[in-house]
């Protein structure tokens, strides 16, 4: 998931201010933006982990962030100018004139590690014999219907192995999985020509 | 991320991206560009800013999604430079990779069913990859081609059945990356199999923005000319 620190700010101080701080600890893209609605220009965005620190957040309307949460991690922080320590709506952290270098770098630090959390971790990246048995009757050019029939599995067990065996493998095509198989030994060569698969 | 305006001094872009190089040539510029700025140089060469920085900012920053500017230019104008893009993958980048993976297949020291295999892999990606230009110059491109000017759509076609079909094209050519990447016996040439992987990243960068600048801007155009019409 790609990362992306975005600052809503009407200063420009501030805006580039907060980008050199943040650049001394973070190697993360950061977006500078003047106004929250050059924030619909980026409203396709997708599969980012994304911190927006936003001026007075309260007062923005919240159908930009709606939409951006829908295919997104979205994490707001308020950047709060007049020092007021009063809580606002969907910000779980905020920033003011006052917040230090080593805190904003605390703060940030945290929300990226939060999001972590979320994300699945594989356990392992070889594939199981079960994947590789899938992965042998897909490269042989069978339906998930009929590998279900062959392995005795339900079609969503089928599917689901086929989701594994891409994230692992990084390969989604049928014949790019097919070379794979070829590659490991998954398919008897001497009995079937190659090139009839791919 | 950047948001290049009319004001931007040409040379700046490209030291910012060169990814952007044949994008402008494209538009027929050349390099020598001296201290021109985007609007200056659109000006001299006839090209409609607007749409030349629509397709700059689309493709030198992933998330850019020109709202405003969507209407301000014809579908034939994008059109027009979605085929000369063509023009540049059928004539030069397809050949390339063609001559380097063949010098790369050369340099095997033994029979290495790797290299084979990737080899027959490519040679299906490129099919279907002509197939796929094939169809947008002589369907798609013609159906909205004739929707802007004749005013009214033909036949059953709905832009709408075209969404699809891009995401096969994307995914075959990252699985030839990992393959390459993840599964190759080492009995090759390191040098020629690096500059077939650098030239396979750099061509799957450019048809990615091309495919965006097809999806997000051509199509939505489209389906608005269409809903007009019907």
């Amino acid at each position: 998931m790609n990362k992306l620190i975005i600052i809503i700010h009407t200063s420009e101080i501030i805006r580039k201010g907060l980008t050199a701080i943040l650049r001394s600890f973070f190697t993360t893209e950061i977006l500078q933006l003047e106004n929250i609605n050059d924030l619909h220009s980026y409203k396709e965005m997708k599969n980012h982990s994304l911190i927006i620190i936003l001026q007075n957040s309260s007062e923005n309307s919240c159908d930009i962030f709606l939409n951006l949460k829908k295919n997104n991690q979205v994490k707001l922080i308020d950047f709060n100018g007049t020092h007021s320590k009063n809580s606002t709506i969907n910000c779980e952290r905020s920033l003011s004139l006052d917040t230090t270098a080593l805190e904003i770098q605390e703060i940030i630090a945290n929300c990226w590690k939060a999001g972590d959390k979320t994300t699945r971790m594989l356990e392992s990246d070889e594939l199981t014999t079960r994947e590789k048995e899938v992965l042998r009757l897909v490269a042989l050019g069978h339906s998930n219907k009929i590998i279900a029939d062959k392995l005795f599995i339900s079609i969503h067990t089928v599917i689901s192995h086929r989701k594994n065996i891409s994230e692992k493998t990084g390969i989604k095509s049928i014949s790019g999985l097919t070379v794979y198989a070829i590659l490991n030994n998954l398919i008897d060569t001497n009995s079937i020509n190659p090139g009839d698969l791919i | 991320m950047e948001i290049f305006s009319k004001d931007h001094k040409l040379f700046r872009l490209i030291h910012h991206n060169y990814n952007l190089l044949p994008v402008l040539n494209r538009f027929g510029i050349k390099l020598g560009v001296k201290e021109k700025t985007v609007e200056n140089l659109c000006l001299e060469k006839n090209i409609n800013p607007n749409f030349f920085l629509a397709i700059v900012n689309t493709f030198n920053n992933e998330e850019y999604f020109p709202q405003e500017e969507l209407l301000s230019f014809s579908p034939l104008e994008i059109i027009e430079y979605l085929k000369r893009t063509h023009r540049y993958y059928l004539n030069y980048v397809i050949p390339k990779l063609d001559s380097q993976l063949e010098e790369l297949i050369q340099s095997r020291t033994s029979e290495n069913q790797g290299l084979q295999m990737v080899s027959q892999f490519y040679r299906t990606y490129k099919e279907e990859l002509e197939e796929h230009i094939d169809y947008e110059e002589k369907t798609v491109f013609p159906y909205i081609e004739k929707m802007v000017t004749n005013n009214k759509s033909e036949g059953n076609y709905s832009i709408i059945s075209f969404e699809k079909e891009h995401t096969n094209i994307d995914e075959k050519l990252n699985d030839l990356k990992s393959l390459i990447i993840k599964y190759l016996s080492p009995d090759y040439n390191e040098n020629l199999c690096n500059e077939f992987l650098i030239t396979l990243f750099r061509f799957e960068k450019d048809i990615y923005d091309h495919a965006r600048i097809e999806d997000v801007i051509l199509l939505n155009q489209a389906k608005r000319i269409e809903k007009n019409i019907r």
